[in-house]
């Protein structure tokens, strides 16, 4: 039996890329637009228009505040976080608290899109433009998130997915997905792999070991705020200052012009990483003010240059990467292979700086904007064909434990376990006749119990009368394969139990999602219905352009034949109803249409009669 | 248009909506001394010409392929109309009648700088950028076309356009529809239509 087709997506901050394993090998679906890239963007134009991906980017700085990017960012984070009232600083758009779990959402024209909407805008996206190549159907997912991801950003990343309509076979961390693709067709049993991902808005670092069909996650670290975007803004920079010392005026107040800035410092760094020169040409760019005249840019940027321009950016990510080694005491020296992600690791400089840190040159053969995609094609390929080669187990992204005496944490699931798994451990009680023990869930990497994300407490109590040390409560952690926790308390003499099931949380409620799941389906249905109306509603223009330009010349000599009042009154009657369809933008019926088609024909056959045609 | 042309073509709509149509046929006509073949003046020379109340028809360079039905003019005391908002909405009237949508639409933006609640004045605003829109559409062909540049980069810079016109030739590449273009320009679809209408007759792009 055939297997249904499966799909491998990395859900980036800036561009996300959709890959499949077709005949046994990962590739990358091109958008129906040819593009390898989406830019993980979703826009609303002012007439309400919803644009995703390439079309999205370009008006970005035109519409700026009803541009939504680097969504990525803000999945599953609770609007008080510190994170998201920082970023309400600079983006462009509006942050508004939603829902009854009060997490971050956009507002655009009063209403508030949850953040997973707006990802499952660009994973739609992603999804049809798969089933365009495949041509099939496409349900099945594999969605890449960063190491660092919590349990709610892994779980509001599947609810997104489920809003473009995927099943969402697995979650899996991007520098897994990358060392799976670079490992494809090699045996890294025991290599340790570094993955250098700077990407358009975020850079990360980590290594990793293969042990037993994981890809351990050894050491992570990174930069949030620093990526392709910042090298891109020094181009900007430049462009503007020169574009002043020039003609004397600032262009920054005129959208149109800094979207093509933006445009074209893009485009000459990903030039400059294979040309030692760029030409930077924008005619017309901006209109004087005061003299109305137009005025161009023309410029080259040398490599030298940009590097110039951009050095102090590079050796931040060194200084990243050093100190993330150090952290986890591995020596540069003993990392096997240093796989290179993001565009911006084309740059010379940047691999440059990674031979000088590794000593080494890093991995060739593998695209890096493509990596990652490659990587979750090939798991999603594996999980649906049991291919027990490339099958990756499921793993806990942070350690799982409960809040102990003194504020501290106490591990019970180390990060990195593969799931199904159970643990438990044994807690005495920390005063005489304690009355009750409170049992604080908490997911997180920090030694402190309050730099954790809590999950979930439960209480165990009234508690037998007994010194402290006395009363022994045993606490179990279940995880079952979909993740779900279990956690319970025992107090080990009576057998009295408290117990708790931690379900992930996206944010979005399930009647919130099951909202959003059969608003999106409508609005899909929608949306096809009229690109099946769309050849038609064409025509109609075209027949309805002819016709009322044909009829006015011959409506005379209609009215002289046999039946002339007749036919110019149908005729009349045809082209005003038209019309009407026409402006109210609604389908027009076939009898319309028929009536239409045969008014221009008799204008057409009056025309040439009068020229002598034949 | 040179800003004398302007000027004139201002003052004489103005004696022309006043009443004094010989002074406005005088304002045109100097206009036609200085450039014979402007169209404007030689439609609006036309109708001041006739005799007041005689049907009109349209004709006009910007007019397009169907009659625009005339908006209906909403009661107003006359009272409260500021004389000169009465004096531009006649203009805006007349203009349409002409078919000169485009003129129409300048008189109207006037009066609803000064009165942004005029209904009749929103109305003709309405109907004759529905009209120019339809105009320029017709020239375009379809709205799902897709333009491609097909000047060389050297051409480009001797053009008669602005930083939009440079804007959209910038986001043309042969990928995008009209639709498209519509949704990214930053513009409304008319003033996008009437770029797009201008480098289509320009020779600059082509529709694919």
């Amino acid at each position: 039996m055939a297997h249904e087709p499966t799909i491998g997506i990395d859900l980036g901050t800036t561009n996300s890329v959709v890959a499949a394993v077709i005949d046994g090998h990962p590739v990358v679906i091109p958008s129906r637009t040819g593009q390898r890239l989406t830019p993980s963007v979703l826009a609303f134009t002012p007439q309400g228009k919803r644009l995703v991906g390439a079309i999205a980017k370009r008006q970005a700085i035109i519409n700026p505040s009803r541009t939504i990017f680097g969504a990525k960012r803000l999945i599953g984070r609770h609007f008080d976080s510190e994170f998201v009232q920082q970023a309400r600083k600079y983006l462009p758009y509006e942050l508004v608290r939603g829902g009854i779990n009060e997490d971050v959402r956009v507002a655009i024209d009063g209403e508030s899109l949850s953040i997973p909407e707006i990802s499952g805008a660009v994973l739609r996206e992603l999804r049809q433009d798969a089933e365009a190549y495949l041509g099939v159907p496409v349900r099945k997912a594999v969605i890449t998130v960063p190491a660092y991801f919590s349990d709610s950003q892994r779980q509001a990343t599947r609810d997104a997915g489920i809003i473009a309509g995927l099943e969402v076979l697995r979650v899996i961390n991007e520098p897994t997905a990358a060392a799976l693709a670079y490992g494809a067709g090699r045996r890294l049993r025991g290599d340790r792999v570094a993955v250098f991902d700077l990407g358009g808005g975020t850079f990360d670092i980590s290594v990793l070991e293969m042990m037993e069909g994981v890809y351990e996650v050894t050491a992570t670290s990174g930069d949030t705020s620093l990526g392709g975007d910042d090298f891109d803004l020094r181009i900007v920079d430049w462009l503007v200052d020169s574009f002043i010392q020039e003609h004397g005026v600032d262009p920054r107040g005129e959208k149109m012009a800094m979207q093509r800035l933006r445009d074209a410092a893009e485009k000459a760094k990903c030039e400059l990483s294979s040309v030692q020169e760029a030409r930077i040409d924008l005619p017309f760019l901006f209109t004087d003010p005061s003299t109305g005249a137009p005025l161009h840019l023309q410029r080259s940027l040398g490599r030298e240059q940009l590097e110039r321009m951009t050095c102090d950016l590079v050796e931040k990510a060194g200084e990243i990467v050093t100190r993330a080694l150090a952290d986890a005491e591995i020596d540069p020296e003993e990392i096997d292979e240093v796989v290179l992600v993001g565009g911006q690791t084309r740059m010379p400089m940047v691999r440059d700086l990674v031979r000088r840190i590794f000593g080494k040159e890093p991995s060739k053969g593998i695209h890096p904007d493509e990596a990652v995609a490659l990587g979750a094609a090939l798991h999603a390929h594996a999980l649906v064909h049991r291919s027990r080669d490339l099958l990756l187990l499921d793993v806990t992204p942070h350690d799982l434990g409960v809040e102990i005496a003194g504020g501290l944490r106490s591990i019970l699931v180390p990060r990195n376990t593969t799931v199904p798994t159970s643990a438990s451990h044994l807690f005495t009680t920390v005063r005489d006749n304690q009355q009750s023990a409170r049992i604080l869930v908490l997911q997180g990497d920090g030694r402190k119990a309050e730099d954790n994300e809590v999950l979930g407490e439960l209480v165990l109590g009234p508690l037998r009368q007994a010194r402290r040390g006395e009363v022994e409560i045993e606490v179990r952690f279940d995880i079952s394969a979909d993740g779900i926790i279990s956690v319970s308390a025992q107090d080990t003499k009576t057998g009295q139990e408290q117990s708790l099931q931690i379900r992930s949380f996206g944010g979005l409620t399930s009647e919130e999602l099951q909202e959003i799941v059969a608003r999106e389906e409508a609005q899909q249905a929608t949306g096809a219905k009229e690109a099946k109306a769309r050849p038609r509603r064409e025509q109609v223009r075209a027949l309805l352009e002819k016709g009322e330009q044909l009829f006015p010349r011959v409506r005379d000599q209609i009215l002289q034949s046999t039946f002339g009042t007749a036919a110019v009154a149908k005729a009349e009657a045809c082209l005003r109803a038209a019309r009407e369809y026409e402006d109210a933008e609604a389908e027009c019926p076939e009898a319309v249409l028929a009536g239409l088609r045969q008014t221009v024909e008799l204008c057409e056959s009056i025309l040439m009669q009068r020229e002598g045609r034949p | 248009m040179t800003e004398r042309i302007r000027e004139l073509l201002e003052e004489g709509l103005r004696h022309h909506v006043l009443g004094d149509d010989e002074m406005a046929a005088e304002c045109f006509s100097k206009i036609l001394a200085e450039d014979p073949t402007n169209e404007k003046a030689i439609r609006l020379l036309g109708m001041v010409r006739r005799p007041r109340g005689a049907t009109t028809e349209s004709q006009g360079a910007v007019a397009p392929t169907r009659a625009a039905a005339m908006p209906q003019r909403a009661p107003r005391k006359e009272a409260e109309e500021d004389p000169e908002i009465a004096a531009w909405m006649k203009t805006v009237e007349e203009l349409f009648s002409l078919g000169d949508f485009s003129g129409s639409l300048a008189y109207v933006e006037k009066v609803l700088a000064k009165d942004p609640h005029h209904p009749q004045a929103q109305d003709y605003l309405a109907r004759n950028r529905r009209t120019l829109t339809q105009f320029y559409e017709s020239k375009l062909g379809s709205v799902y076309a897709r333009p491609r540049v097909v000047v060389g980069p050297e051409e480009i810079l001797w053009l008669n356009i602005d930083h939009r016109g440079g804007f959209l030739l910038s986001q043309i590449d042969g990928s995008l529809t009209v639709d498209d273009l519509y949704a990214l320009s930053g513009m409304g679809r008319m003033e996008t239509a009437k770029i797009l209408a201008e480098l289509l007759e320009a020779g600059v792009i082509e529709m694919t």
